[in-house]
């Protein structure tokens, strides 16, 4: 048994023997000058192409081969009628051949040697070509005589307006077009009937089948558009319409969908532009199963790149390109009703590419397609998109279309219908195009400079903001969340206004929706709207001179600061807020408005309550203490009446830390706020250092005495250590109540206990420590300072 | 190659009367019709199948001439009892061999009784002698003219025959209705048929076209034959004997409903003869065509449909050399022919048993 | 060319409407036997198969059908056309006698090869009558095609489509 694939080959060689000897004996006897004979082994060879054993494609290439044979033939008898030679009958002659399909293919060529001749009867023999070749019925083979009458036919179809000389018949151009428009008919007809043809069962295979021919019958519309004389209008009225009626008639969907893009393709842009709506009105007829979107965008996309040539002439301006199309669309729409929503939304997508290519300032044209697809959606029912759907991802590119095109979501915000039709798409759907518009906003560093617009934003951007009536009830990633509000937090520098006074505006309304964004959200959105408020202040402390209402104004911002942070307070977190509040009381304090010492008191206290009352894990602790004090200690603002009690709080913060070592390192760290804190002088208005040297020593005695009190050994070294270099930094900085022998003390007590700590990791970065200090102390012994203390009597 | 060569070969003398016994005088005979050179001669089937040339006469021609009687032995005399010469048409059917049908017989005498001495010579004219006929050769008839000489012995008469052809010229005739049917089967195949003319020249051609009304068959291909119908014999012994003088696919492949498939036959190609009705109560010769299809289980549907061929009354023209011939062979795939129908169903639907599925009329 | 006007003489047709132009053709039939299965034991062992018809043929009551026949029934229908129209009605695939006789080593009619011969056999001859003209009137064909159960006392007859 052989396979089919066996069959073909050995079939299309037996076919092609016959081709070869048949060809051969042809040419000799046309090289002897025996028509006769040449003409019968013709047909011969021609009766090959009888076969219904064939696939199309062994088919064709047996009917390339023999085409290609046939070409001698014709070239022959063109040479025999150029030297004189008379073949009149020749004709009628072929007529004589009792089989139909050789018999055509010998009239077509023969007829065609007739018209290169004697152009006289040229009308008549096209038109008998045509009309005769309906004889062959049979869908393949009768594709390809027709084909052969077109190949042959291709360069004598008459292309005149005008019939030149009276008397004869040659034709016009309007005679081709009724040949070749013949033709095409008929050959659709047949290419259309061949799905009939065979078993059900392989009717996929005969779809590919058709597929694969579709050329043929796509020839007949490059014909039509190689003819020079067919100008607009006649292409509108005999071309375009009997095109469309065949191709709307044929209702088969390869068919169709074919042929609409082979009419876009061979034909020219400007005559699309003359016809958009008849070929559109088309669309609206296709079978169901068409892609009509398919054919629709690649007419715009066409017209769309005709319309950006640089040497074109563009659009006419009489032509409404994008009402044609959008109400055409509409048409096509309306009139399939079970077209896919995906499809209907892909059409619209192909809109907006058309307004935005064509129509770069009409805003309103991108604006009226979105309104399109809401009314869309509405008249559909449709309401939120399973974002894993196919129409909402068409939706999804549709918008996103003018967010990458116009590259300003300031733009993007103007479309009244963006919004409303955000709304279709479902949780996961309205998250990644949010994301998308932010990303665009802080790619593009578009700035959002007006609170209407904050609002429009954030509220479009609403998932992004707040919860959700459709939130899924999983807990999403804790990564992609923090990466997303992230994001919002970069988006919240974009809300800028020129005016001072609109950005507080703008403050306040990103503040509202951000406050709705429960805890999650807050320790994300609301710190970077504290940083900018504070920013604001320190801007209305630059314009002070333009605005004498400045200081009220910081004084606002400071209060909507303090009610930001509480909010943050009420979201339970501590940390956070508390580092706003230190972070406002070292603004208030360097732009020194009205009240701004008891603001920044304020905020200091809140601090402190924080710190007293949220912060109970004991590492935290410390760790806020020391923000604290090293805030206070970088405050000018404060006079001793406030800095007393602010300093000492800190102290006693300090001592009753939870754990020894915390307390030692905190009361350390306290001494230098007796040193380098500043005190402002009320009356002459500038601050000084405290440097009370006792109050320094007091601390880090107590420092070292709490240290000693520590159970393990190793951290007690350390700590030594630690408040060794405390001591020399307040010795170097001529504390006067610091002594060599007290750094005596303290350095005899580190040899002593150090040696007997066991010999760790931990141990060895102790030692390290104490050796770099110690080699500090050599180095500043070595080659004292000019003004820095002396280090005699310094036992290293 | 001239006709007046052509007809020298023709005019070979015959020798006839040559003696019983082999002695005495004997004589050649030879015919020399009028205007020979000019005269056109015309191609004649003769019973074995050969091709014959003779002079071309038509219905009312005077037939007119010479007898040269030329003496074997120069000096010898030769008796006869009269010489004559006749104009015989006459048909013979092979089936009945001794019997030939006279229809005409004309006779003139050219000597009384007496002796012959020297070479002789007579003019003879037969003047707008009636040829109602035209020569024929066909399966079982043939119908011929010619002329025959007798010299009358006591012993064995010189006889000389000499042939001609008739063709009998038509006006192109005044009525000439296309041919316009619709038939079909019942709810499967309703056909249309329309030929231009009823009548047809030899050289005429066949247009026409075939409509598709109804399709429920699966159609492979269909073909027009022209078919020959030569009737000889009269009641019960009737014979009838069908030839396919043409074989012409029109259409490859299924059509749909509303179709129409053109049909452009052209007979000059073909062997045809005028029509021939009832020729003396003796024979017909008719011709019909013959619309045949074939559907994809080789089960043929046909019509066929009687239309008259006749000569026209016009200049000779040359016809197509052997164009059928040239095209006769075909490429070894022609999946269809008559013989092909040998399969079950099909064998039953062929022309042998009308009754079964052929094409008829509808009403 | 002298005779040009004959030689491009043709009689003007009307024009297919677009509708026939591209209508399906209207003589679809086809007729699909597949699916043999083997029921029963012993000498009551039988294998049967699917006949399956789609059609656009108006004679035929339904566009589709499906219905389970044996051999036999096979041969019911052969000879009541036989007997009852004038058609010639073609061969069934052969009886096989020698797969029937006892004492084999294989499974005889039974074997896959065997039954797979005989089902394409089926398959051309159903195809065969059925588009025959004449035989799409015979009503034991329309009961061989489209009833589930084949009455064998059933009146013959003629089916009329109007």
């Amino acid at each position: 048994m052989m396979s089919p694939q066996e069959e073909q080959e050995k079939l299309m060689e037996e076919a092609l023997g016959v081709v070869k000897t048949q060809s051969l004996q042809m040419k000799r006897c046309l090289d002897k000058g025996k028509l006769m004979d040449g003409l019968k082994h013709a047909s011969n060879m021609l009766s090959e192409l009888r076969t219904s054993l064939l696939s199309p494609k062994c088919y064709y290439e047996l009917y390339m081969a023999i085409s290609d044979e046939m070409r001698h033939l014709e070239l022959y008898l063109v040479d025999e009628f150029q030297k004189g030679r008379r073949v009149a009958d020749l004709y009628e002659l072929v007529q004589y051949a009792g089989n139909i399909v050789p018999r055509l293919y010998l009239l077509i060529t023969v007829g065609v040697v007739y018209i290169k001749s004697n152009e006289l009867s040229r009308k008549d023999i096209l038109k008998d070509l045509v009309e005769m070749c309906r004889g062959v019925q049979h869908p393949l083979r009768g594709l390809f005589l027709r084909n052969y009458l077109l190949q042959c036919t291709k360069n004598v179809l008459p292309d005149v307006v005008q019939e030149v000389a009276s008397e004869t018949d040659t034709g016009t151009v309007q005679d081709s077009i009724d040949f070749i428009l013949l033709n095409f008919a008929e050959m659709n007809k047949l290419w259309v009937r061949m799905q009939h043809q065979g078993h059900t069962r392989d009717r996929e295979k005969r779809e590919q089948e058709r597929r694969e021919l579709r050329i043929l019958v796509g020839t007949n519309l490059v014909r039509l558009s190689q003819l020079e004389c067919i100008d607009i209008e006649l292409y509108k009225k005999s071309v375009l319409a009997e095109i469309l009626e065949q191709v709307v008639s044929c209702r088969d969907a390869i068919a169709q969908e074919y042929l609409m893009e082979c009419i876009i393709q061979v034909f020219p842009d400007e005559y699309h532009l003359q016809t958009l709506s008849n070929f559109l009105r088309a669309c609206a007829d296709l079978h169901p199963d068409v892609n009509v979107k398919n054919i629709i965008i690649a007419l715009i996309d066409r017209l769309a790149m005709f319309a950006n040539k640089e040497e074109g002439t563009g659009i006419p301006s009489d032509i409404q390109l994008f009402d044609i199309f959008s109400q055409q669309i509409a048409q096509v729409i309306q009139s399939r009703q079970d077209m896919p929503p995906e499809d209907i939304v892909s059409l619209q997508v192909a809109l907006v590419n058309l307004a935005l290519k064509c129509y770069k300032d009409r805003t309103d044209y991108v604006d009226k397609v979105l309104e399109t697809t809401e009314d869309i959606f509405n008249g559909l029912n449709l309401d939120h998109l399973e974002s894993s759907s196919a129409v909402s991802r068409e939706l999804m590119k549709l918008m996103k279309i003018p967010i990458d095109s116009y590259n300003d979501m300031i733009t993007v915000l103007k479309l009244e219908h963006f919004g409303p039709l955000f709304e279709y798409f479902d949780f996961s759907a309205r998250k990644l195009m949010s994301q998308y518009i932010i990303n665009n906003c802080v790619e593009n560093e578009t700035k959002i400079p007006t609170q209407e617009q904050v609002d429009a934003i954030l509220s479009l951007v609403s998932v992004l903001v707040q919860d959700q009536s459709d939130q899924p009830d999983e807990e999403e990633d804790a990564e992609d969340f923090a990466e997303e509000q992230g994001l919002m937090g970069r988006f919240i520098h974009l809300m800028y206004a020129d005016d001072a006074d609109q950005q507080y505006l703008v403050l306040n309304t990103a503040r509202k929706h951000f406050g709705n964004g429960g805890n999650r959200r807050l320790r994300h959105t609301l710190p970077p709207v504290v940083f900018a408020a504070y920013k604001l202040a320190f801007r209305f402390k630059e314009i002070k001179d333009e605005d004498d209402k400045w200081e009220k104004k910081c004084q606002k911002i400071f209060q909507f600061c303090h009610q930001t942070i509480t909010a943050l307070i009420k979201a339970e977190m501590a940390e956070l807020p508390l580092r706003l509040y230190l972070l406002g009381a070292v603004a208030a304090g360097q732009i020194g408005f009205e009240n701004y010492e008891t603001v920044a008191y304020e905020f200091l206290s809140q601090a402190f309550s924080l710190y007293e009352e949220e912060i109970s894990d004991s590492k935290s602790q410390l760790a806020a203490i020391s923000l604290i004090i090293g805030t206070l200690e970088r405050m000018v603002c404060f006079t001793e009446e406030n800095h007393e009690p602010l300093r000492t709080q800190c102290a006693l913060a300090a001592s009753k830390l939870l754990k020894k070592p915390d307390q030692s390192r905190g009361v350390s760290i306290c001494a230098h706020l007796f040193w380098s804190g500043q005190l402002k002088d009320a009356e002459k208005g500038d601050s000084s250092e405290i440097r009370d040297g006792k109050r320094v020593m007091e601390c880090l005695k107590k420092s070292l005495r709490i240290a000693n009190q520590c159970m393990d050994a190793s951290v007690q070294v350390q700590l030594f250590v630690e408040i060794l270099n405390h001591y020399l930094y307040f010795y170097e900085k001529g504390n006067p109540e610091i002594t060599v022998q007290v750094l005596n003390q303290v350095i005899d007590k580190i040899r002593e206990d150090l040696p007997n700590l066991e010999a760790t990791e931990e141990t060895e970065q102790i030692n390290k420590h104490f050796m770099n200090t110690l080699e500090h102390l050599r180095l500043r012994q070595d080659s004292p300072e000019a003004e820095g203390p002396s280090y005699e009597g310094l036992r290293l | 190659m001239s006709h007046c060569t052509l007809c020298s070969c023709f005019a070979v003398a015959e020798e006839a009367g040559s003696s019983f016994f082999g002695f005495g005088q004997s004589a050649e005979i030879d015919v020399v019709l009028d205007g020979q050179d000019t005269r056109k001669t015309a191609e004649i089937k003769t019973e074995d199948g050969k091709k014959e040339r003779h002079y071309l006469y038509f219905d009312g021609e005077t037939v007119s001439g010479q007898v040269n009687i030329t003496l074997k032995r120069p000096g010898t005399k030769l008796e006869h009892q009269g010489i004559k010469i006749e104009f015989i048409g006459q048909i013979e059917l092979y089936y009945d061999r001794g019997n030939h049908h006279e229809f005409t017989s004309l006779v003139k005498e050219l000597a009384r009784p007496g002796d012959l001495t020297q070479n002789a010579c007579y003019d003879f004219e037969f003047v707008q002698v009636e040829k109602p006929y035209e020569s024929y050769t066909g399966a079982n008839v043939r119908l011929r003219y010619f002329l025959r000489v007798t010299v009358v012995r006591r012993l064995t008469d010189v006889i000389k025959e000499k042939d001609i052809i008739v063709h009998t010229l038509s006006q192109y005739p005044e009525m000439n209705n296309s041919i316009k049917m619709e038939v079909g089967i019942e709810d499967c195949l309703h056909i249309e048929f329309e030929y231009n003319k009823s009548k047809y020249h030899l050289k005429d051609v066949i247009v026409g076209k075939i409509y598709f009304l109804l399709v429920r068959i699966k159609i492979k291909h269909m073909e027009i034959q022209i078919i020959k119908r030569e009737t000889t014999g009269t009641g019960p012994n009737t014979f009838n004997e069908n030839e396919t003088i043409a074989k012409y696919e029109i259409m490859d492949g299924a059509p749909v409903r509303g179709e129409s498939i053109p049909i452009r036959l052209f007979l000059s190609g073909y062997e045809l003869t005028p029509t021939m009705r009832d020729i003396n109560k003796k024979f017909s010769v008719r011709y019909y065509l013959n619309l045949v299809l074939v559907d994809e289980e080789e089960r043929r549907y046909f019509k066929q449909q009687e239309i008259t061929v006749f000569r026209k009354a016009d200049k000779f023209r040359k016809p197509i050399q052997n164009a059928t011939a040239m095209f006769k062979r075909n490429s070894p795939q022609q999946p269809q022919c008559l013989a092909s129908c040998q399969t079950a169903m099909a064998q039953e639907d062929s022309d042998t048993s009308q009754n079964k599925s052929p094409l008829h009329d509808p009403e | 060319m002298a005779s040009t006007a004959a030689a491009t003489a043709r009689i003007s047709s009307k024009k297919q409407t677009l509708d026939d132009a591209y209508a399906p053709p209207a003589n679809f039939l086809e007729i699909d036997v597949l699916n043999p299965e083997t029921h029963g034991i012993g000498k009551k062992r039988y294998t049967d198969y699917e006949v399956r018809m789609r059609t656009n043929l108006p004679v035929f009551k339904v566009k589709e059908s499906s219905v389970r026949r044996r051999y036999s029934d096979f041969d019911w229908l052969r000879c009541e056309l036989e007997r009852d129209s004038k058609i010639v009605v073609p061969p069934l695939p052969g009886k096989a006698w020698s797969k029937q006789l006892p004492f084999r080593g294989d499974d005889g009619i039974f074997e896959d090869e065997f039954i797979e011969e005989r089902r394409r056999g089926l398959e051309q001859f159903i195809n065969k009558v059925a588009g025959h003209p004449l035989a799409q009137n015979e009503r034991c064909l329309h009961m061989f095609l489209l009833e589930p159960v084949i009455d064998k006392n059933y009146v013959p007859g003629k089916v009329r489509t109007t």
